[in-house]
């Protein structure tokens, strides 16, 4: 049958299951927007492209399922580079299909033309620029192939005008057919590495696990579990990894680095076997990397063969999708004897727990603890990026995979309240909560005006210290209290401004009122925000400081009176 | 192009008492920023530039100004080059702080205007690991800056800075983006510089040929139907007496382009107003009449030529501009001109003798008269956009510098707005970037204290980014947003009710916000209104209130721009008026030869 370039595009996504759009027409791209409308395509008009970015990140970060972003050119397609950026950092899918100008335009300087080819290229897992009709088959089924397999990640396709309207004869995939081109997906089993890794688990004392993203992007939670388990081996997640293990554990040690756990950063000094499962040894998690895990040989999975030795040397090194490894080693593992190093690290737990001090002020630790315990941890939580994302790390303790929405990489500040929508929209059955604070909701609160839209029911708690926090705590650190360009101290009325979108929206001054606002944002049939008037003056603890080991982390203030 | 800069050798020994100080790299930084004149910075922190920052909270020289969304640091710096002359700039964390910069390089970059984008880079030893907040932002705009640089070395620091700022306003202008590691900004070096920047490879040509010239002035003397067609270039240059002169001296009309407004006063006799694809009937026919096409600092954008090969099929062309690469690239010059637009014209009007052209003139009159700009706006019609313009046009006139966002609203501001002085009107031409006239209008607001910022709105451009309305108010920045809200994306949905038989396809917002009570809630002010008879008033109590005010103008959601040529057609298939009305297309088979 003949199509034009738009309904052959549309066509193959919809054979490989895609069936969400975030995004915003403009001229370059909009004979693709009308088709999307003949064709009835799940979208959603979001007002800003970073936005609709976002949206499908958290939409694939809570459904496995990847998106579609479309967006015009020129701006519309530069206003997704951060959302790309984000996407890669952290390794998830995304299509995004960019309007480009007429071919016969391009490189002309025409309206609205940016050479979204070239400026994409750092940005994501590859891109196209398509230039022939006949091409458009094959590409849409390269990119969501490359999408979606392998470590995945962000891809792009500039779609002209003129190929979109372009006619061509098509050939519908035969459903017998593979949905995609015979392909490995993943390597084939490193036997070689499982058996080292078995005698090197049976001879340590004192083994930890580290899970990343990769944990919960191969779906290897439930493995982990019972190698964990079986093994009695205690286990850390990295910001991305958190959902990867069950939070209220005895095995489970938090998160390591910069902001990690007293314990988790013990243990990773101490260990003398760290199990690396889908982490990529950020700097975040190392600290200056000749201090990181000095007794230890290291073991690291990986899918992605240029993570492997590329900041931490690993002496067992294993190429492999993350879940065949752990089933591979759940059907051999022999543990070892760690009785002392599980009371070595249980002291630590007890000795060392996170905590925060009691003064009759709204802390913002206390309302991430009020979130947990009127969701039982079986929300879907998502942040922003600053303080209140280290103390969300921190204080929710979740029960499953695909429930922890955040921006590690990347650390994009307004990534929260786009990534709600589009993970609400992925599981509308779920209660998200938006943790954010105060800085990074400014900076996208824009899509309130979608969530009003589509009426969509995201849970906003908003930490407002009316200081960028981050930054803030920073300067008291290191700048001697001189706090330069971080505070906001005309900060707007955020609940009279999610009014204004249509959106529900309570200020929160006293402590007494923390927990009944969030009762009546729960009951509320719609998106609300909460605006907690929170403790200016709070820090993230524990810290190491930026290019320190982790063996130099300071825990809280020692004056500090405490309580958990 | 990307440069890396090179580290350079010391020499071994050197006598201590002439070694120069060193200093920090956040300090060689703010020198440079004094040293340029520099006067604000929109900025936002991040964990790599605290020390930069810091230097601003411990000196008052340089104000900097902490924005909410980095896309808009860079178009505030964009309003403020604008309206000035002065190179903008801003300064933001790495990753996501320099990747949400790119859409205003790119604005900046698409039409020529001068910002200096400092960006924190992650420490040298760790640029390629997948850091944290790493990006690789001078990879991403390489294709979108006219230059840019990754620091390596402190001691390379100084001149690197001093080369940007050279960059970025000389020759044809354009945005230069400085990466800055953090070992750099925290390590020590040299503060030395050249006392001339010389950059090999580099040298713009500014003085035009003077046999060029020649033929310039003789081409216009025996030409009998000459049009001037003033874009940019003659704003960057300054080109804007030079202009009036010559258009009176030898009675040549002028028509500009939408980045060329102001350039030439809107209600001067000569002036035929913008052309292009929303250009007046009568400029376009004007250009496809003219026997000599002047173009002064314009590219033949698409938007202006329609379809190229049509355009001005039957002139000479004479291209002055001072990017040689502009010239010939979309429309072959007949008499090239490479040079500053100011510089060349003072020599051609050397060259020129008074001149009167009757018939032309007469001829241009009739186009005016036969196909003037209107609109219709009956009685008890919701509000027109076009005459909310021409009432804030004319209540406020020459005290206001107007911004624009894009789509509709942009397109009758250009038409209807009366503009008296070059820098009056800053709207993004070449990128087209929704989101850009509030935070340009800021910047604006700021490089010219004694004029009013207004930005003239649509409610989805405006919506990207009312996030500003924090910074506005933080700093008490009096900005107006004049907010022609119909509740969609007018211009969208304008080609899908021409060209897509009305299937308005995910343009209209179902649900539009209360810009009134955001306002009040960002601590601005604001009022909305309905009625044609409130207009004025409310202008009124717009200009009279103090600090930022959002009057959001409740208009027709089915009011369309024209005259508009359609998108790859030619000048000849102009729609003159509301196709649902009356045709008045292709009148041209009626003109007389000449």
């Amino acid at each position: 049958m003949e199509l034009n370039g738009s309904q052959i595009l549309i066509e193959e996504l919809k054979a490989a299951g895609i069936e969400m759009a975030f995004g915003i027409p403009g001229g370059a791209i909009m004979p693709f927007y009308d088709e999307l409308m003949k064709s009835k395509f799940p979208h959603i008009l979001t007002r800003h492209e970073q936005g609709a970015a976002h949206m499908a990140d958290g939409y694939a970060r809570v459904s496995g399922k990847v998106a579609i972003v479309v967006t015009t050119s020129g701006p519309g397609a530069t206003n997704l580079i951060t959302g790309l950026a984000n996407a890669q950092m952290d390794s998830v899918p995304l299509i995004a299909i960019t309007g480009q100008v007429a071919t016969n335009m391009i490189g002309t300087d025409a309206f609205q033309e940016a050479d979204m080819y070239g400026c994409s290229i750092p940005v994501t897992k590859f891109n196209w620029l398509i230039k022939d009709v006949n091409e458009i088959q094959h590409v849409t089924r390269e990119a969501i192939r490359v999408a979606t397999t392998g470590r995945p990640g962000p891809v792009l396709i500039d779609f002209p005008k003129d190929i979109q309207i372009t006619k061509a004869e098509y050939t519908p995939r035969e459903s017998a057919e593979s949905p995609l081109p015979a392909l490995r997906e993943y390597p084939e089993l490193d036997t070689e590495g499982i058996d080292k890794l078995l005698e090197a688990i049976e001879r340590a004392e004192r083994p930890v696990i580290i899970g990343g993203a990769g944990i919960i992007k191969s779906g290897a939670s439930t493995e982990l579990a019972k190698f964990a388990k079986a093994a009695g081996i205690p286990v850390i997640n990295t910001l991305l990894g958190l959902g990867g293990f069950p939070g209220t554990d005895d095995l489970f040690l938090g998160m390591p680095g910069m902001h990690g756990t007293a314990y988790a950063n013990f243990a990773l000094c101490e260990c003398d076997l760290l199990i690396n499962l889908g982490a990529r040894f950020d700097d975040r998690v190392t600290g200056k990397v000749s201090s990181f895990c000095p007794k230890a040989t290291i073991a690291h999975v990986d899918i992605d063969d240029a993570e492997i030795d590329k900041r931490v040397h690993a002496h067992i090194p294993i190429l492999g999708n993350v879940r065949d490894v752990l089933i591979a080693l759940n059907e051999r593992l022999v543990p070892g004897d760690y009785d002392e190093w599980r009371q070595t690290w249980t002291d630590w737990k007890e000795n060392y727990p996170l905590q925060y001090d009691w003064d009759g002020s709204i802390k913002p630790q206390y309302v991430i603890d009020q979130i947990q315990e009127i969701t039982e941890g079986n929300g879907i939580y998502v942040t922003g990026v600053g303080q209140h994302q280290m103390w969300a790390a921190q204080f929710i303790r979740f029960n499953d995979p695909k429930t922890w929405v955040t921006s590690g990489g990347l650390g994009t500040m307004g990534f929260g309240l786009p990534a709600a929508i589009g993970a609400k929209f992925a599981r509308p059955e779920k209660d998200v909560w938006l943790i954010d604070g105060d800085g990074s909701f400014a900076m996208t609160l824009v899509e309130l005006a979608t969530a009003a839209t589509y009426n969509v029911p995201v849970k906003v708690a908003i930490l407002n210290n009316a200081y960028l926090g981050m930054v803030r705590q920073w300067q008291e650190l290191f700048f001697e209290k001189r706090y330069s360009h971080s505070h906001y101290p005309e900060n707007p009325d955020f609940a009279a401004i999610a009014e204004g979108y249509g959106v529900k929206g309570i200020n929160v001054t006293d402590v007494n009122e923390v927990r009944n606002s969030l009762e009546t944002a729960t009951e509320h049939d719609g998106p609300v925000v909460l605006n907690f008037m929170v403790n200016q003056e709070e820090n993230v603890w524990p810290m190491v400081p930026a290019g320190a080991g982790n063996d130099e982390m300071q825990l809280a203030p020692p004056s500090r009176e405490a309580k958990s | 192009m990307a440069v890396v800069t090179k580290a350079k050798s010391q020499t071994a020994k050197q006598p201590t008492k002439l070694k120069p100080q060193k200093i920090s790299g956040a300090e060689i930084v703010y020198r440079s920023l004094e040293r340029e004149g520099v006067k604000y910075v929109f900025g936002h922190p991040g964990a790599i530039l605290l020390t930069v920052l810091d230097l601003f909270l411990k000196r008052s020289a340089i104000k900097h100004l902490l924005i909410r969304h980095e896309q808009c640091a860079a178009h505030m710096a964009e309003g403020y080059a604008r309206a000035s002359g002065k190179v903008g700039v801003c300064l933001t964390t790495s990753g996501p702080g320099a990747t949400n910069l790119i859409t205003g390089i790119t604005d900046a970059y698409m039409d020529s205007i001068p910002i200096v984008c400092f960006t924190g880079q992650v420490a040298t030893s760790m640029v390629g690991n997948d850091a944290f907040q790493e990006a690789d932002i001078v990879g991403m705009t390489r294709t979108i800056t006219k230059h840019n640089y990754l620091v390596k070395s402190t001691d390379d620091l100084a001149q690197t800075i001093q080369e940007a700022f050279y960059i970025a306003r000389t020759g044809r202008p354009g945005p230069v983006l400085v990466d800055l590691p953090k070992d750099v900004i925290l390590g020590d070096g040299n503060y030395q510089l050249p006392d001339k920047v010389e950059l090999r490879g580099y040298k713009p040509t500014t003085k035009g040929h003077p046999r060029q010239i020649q033929r310039v002035a003789e081409a216009i003397e025996k030409s009998k139907q000459p049009l001037l067609y003033v874009g940019g270039g003659a704003i960057h240059a300054e080109a804007h007496s030079e202009i009036v002169k010559l258009a009176e001296t030898a009675e040549i009309p002028v028509t500009y382009t939408l980045l060329g407004a102001g350039a030439f006063p809107s209600a001067h006799e000569l002036s035929l107003g913008m052309l292009g694809m929303h250009g007046t009937a009568y400029a376009n026919y004007a250009t496809m009449e003219c026997d000599l096409l002047i173009a002064v600092g314009a590219r033949f954008d698409d938007r202006v030529t329609g379809k190229v090969s049509e355009f001005a099929t039957r002139a000479k062309i004479i291209h002055i501009d001072i990017d040689p690469t502009a010239i010939g690239k979309n429309k072959t010059a007949d008499i090239p001109v490479v040079g500053d637009a100011r510089q060349v014209l003072v020599e051609v009007n050397k060259l020129i003798e008074p001149q009167t052209r009757p018939l032309w003139k007469k001829r241009i009159q009739n186009l005016r008269a036969e196909y003037p700009l209107t609109f219709d706006s009956p009685e008890g019609s919701p509000i027109k956009p076009q005459e909310a313009i021409v009432a804030l046009s004319e209540e406020v006139g020459d005290k206001a510098i107007i911004t624009t966002e894009v789509g509709q609203h942009q397109m009758w501001a250009a038409q209807f707005y009366n503009f008296t002085f070059p820098r009056q009107f800053i709207s993004s031409g070449g990128l087209g970037t929704m989101g850009f006239g509030f935070p340009a209008a800021i910047g604006a607001a700021l490089a010219r204290p004694d004029k009013l910022a207004i930005d003239i709105a649509g409610d989805g451009s405006f919506q990207m980014v009312m996030q500003e309305i924090a910074t506005a108010v933080q700093y008490g920045i009096p900005v107006k947003v004049f907010l022609l809200n119909n509740g969609t994306l007018g211009m969208v949905r304008q080609w899908q009710d021409l060209f897509m038989d009305r299937r308005f396809s995910e343009v209209d917002f179902e649900c539009s916000p209360d810009y009134v009570k955001i306002a009040e809630a960002f601590g601005a002010s604001g009022r909305r209104i309905v009625d044609k008879e409130e207009i004025r008033p409310a202008i009124q109590e717009m200009i009279s209130t103090p600090g930022p005010y959002i009057l959001d103008v409740i208009v027709d959601p089915d009011e369309l721009v024209f005259p508009m040529v359609p998108a790859g057609g030619a000048t000849k298939d102009m729609i003159v008026r509301d196709s649902r009305k009356k045709i008045l297309q292709g009148k041209l088979s009626a003109l007389p030869d000449n």
